[in-house]
């Protein structure tokens, strides 16, 4: 006979994992990142990932070194709103607590993207810029999103909603304004902190998402009227016939806004190529002359192989961003564990500048119209390739 | 014969009477869809050959084929 005691084994040793979950409930609950600041000693660092509940509070996975405990207490006075748990060893352990925290928490790491237009190399956020996003509206219930946007920054001129049900316009949103600190991965938003207008131009029950014209420009005319620094434009359509003017109206309003309201729109170049063998012509409405008209680029900065450039005498595409393989949020409805994700297009690279031009209405102090895009045109970054592909170059974070 | 939706872009001079300029297009036999009174636009369907009268009339200084614009991404 064994020494073990009925063939029942003794509850196993607590598992130092070193990761710990922590629940904030309520509308009064704080800031993950303050909350997490205050309940680890000073200097010591960790790594952690949350998501927004709907009606309040946050779920936050937290790793640290194993080892390393706090009492139940360093959170039980926190507004009174907060259940604490360690997720790993709350069975055994219960009086105990494992939470990793710092007060010299480091900022998640940057998408490669935004490394790409140096936005870690700013400490601009977009505050005090407004930008308008015109596409297929917004997922409002995505945890990096939620509470975030109200009603009346949201309008649709397709009859819907608002919401986003397929999710170009949340890839598109959140690469303008996606938070400092996302629920999870990288930092994919250029202006964390501009307020964002949503304008739903695309029809949101088809699967094409097609936008009437006449709909993008109610969008363009609600947002101007909003106070809108810039308007981000995703959408387009390749010319009907070859060698087309452009349309002299399109190029009228973009005009008009920009003087009377101080609105800049810009617009994605299109993704008709197929370089290096087929270039294609810029697409409508990009091709205006009064449109900042965005080109795509690949991660080596070159410019991308659907990017469309200038033929047939149009102007030349205006300046470029990153195109290619671009990570932001996507509707939760499309994936609720992870909703994140790549997409490439010159789609991709209109909100980067968008985003850009918003760090610039706060370095500038609310700089707007033919000024600021004066300064967005002037801030680039030099690239190898020529003006009819990239225009002056890589659209850069102002420092 | 099918009609098309066009664009229709109005003098600025003439905005302030954009109900009456409206109401003038009508009588060609078309639909006005949509008034953006802000930027003195209308949007028309209109039968392919009336456009050239609606292009006559007078206050309008531009009329284009309206379009369908897609996500680029």
């Amino acid at each position: 006979m064994s020494d073990e005691t009925d063939g029942i084994n003794p509850p196993p040793a607590p598992r130092l994992t070193g990761r710990s979950l922590v629940m904030a409930r309520g509308p009064e609950a704080p800031e993950p990142e303050e909350m997490l600041r205050q309940m680890v000693p000073k200097g010591e660092s960790f790594q952690r990932e949350y998501v927004l509940l709907p009606g309040g509070g946050w779920v936050a996975w937290v790793d640290r070194t194993p080892d390393h405990l706090i009492p139940p207490e360093a959170a039980g006075d926190l507004h009174g709103s907060q259940v604490l748990f360690e997720a790993e060893r709350f069975q055994y352990l219960p009086r105990r607590i494992k939470v990793e925290a710092s007060r010299d928490v480091a900022p998640p790491p940057l998408s490669r993207a935004l490394q790409m237009i140096r936005a870690d190399e700013t400490t601009l956020t977009g505050r005090g810029a407004v930008i308008a996003v015109l596409d297929g509206g917004l997922d409002r219930q995505h945890p990096d999103f939620v509470g975030r946007i109200p009603d009346g920054d949201v309008a649709s001129f397709v009859g819907g909603t608002g919401d986003d049900l397929i999710g170009h316009g949340t890839h598109c949103a959140g690469i303008i304004a996606g938070p400092r600190v996302p629920c999870m991965g990288p930092r994919y938003g250029v202006a964390p902190d501009a307020r964002l207008l949503v304008a739903q131009v695309s029809d949101p029950s088809g699967q094409d998402q097609q936008a009437f014209d006449y709909a993008v420009i109610q969008g363009l005319v609600w947002a101007a009227m909003k106070g809108a620094h810039v308007a981000s434009l995703s959408l387009g359509t390749p010319a009907d016939r070859k060698c087309q003017k452009h349309s002299q109206i399109f190029d009228w309003i973009a005009r008009i806004l920009r003087r009377e309201r101080g609105m800049i729109i810009i617009a994605a170049c299109g993704n008709g190529s197929r370089r290096p063998k087929n270039l294609q012509p810029i697409f409508h409405p990009a091709d205006c002359p009064s449109i900042v008209a965005a080109a795509g680029l690949k991660d080596d900065f070159l410019v991308a192989p659907f990017s469309c450039g200038s033929i047939c005498n149009q102007r030349n595409p205006s300046l470029a961003a990153p195109g290619l393989r671009v990570r932001s949020s996507i509707p939760t409805s499309t994936d609720p564990i992870n909703p994140f994700g790549m997409a490439d297009g010159t789609s991709a690279a209109t909100p980067h500048v968008a985003g850009v031009a918003a760090l610039w209405v706060e370095k500038t102090r609310g700089l707007r119209g033919k000024k600021l895009m004066n300064l967005l045109l002037g801030g680039v970054g030099k690239l190898a390739d020529g003006p009819d592909a990239v225009g002056a170059g890589c659209v850069q974070a102002p420092k | 014969v099918s009609q098309v939706s066009v664009l229709v872009m109005i003098d600025p001079a003439r905005r302030d009477h954009l109900g009456d300029l409206a109401a003038a297009i009508a009588g060609l036999g078309v639909t006005v869809r949509e008034r953006i009174p802000e930027l003195g636009l209308l949007v028309v369907d209109i039968d392919p050959g009336r456009l050239e009268q609606l292009r006559r009339l007078e206050g309008v200084i531009a009329v284009e084929r309206s379009r369908t614009l897609q996500p680029l991404g």
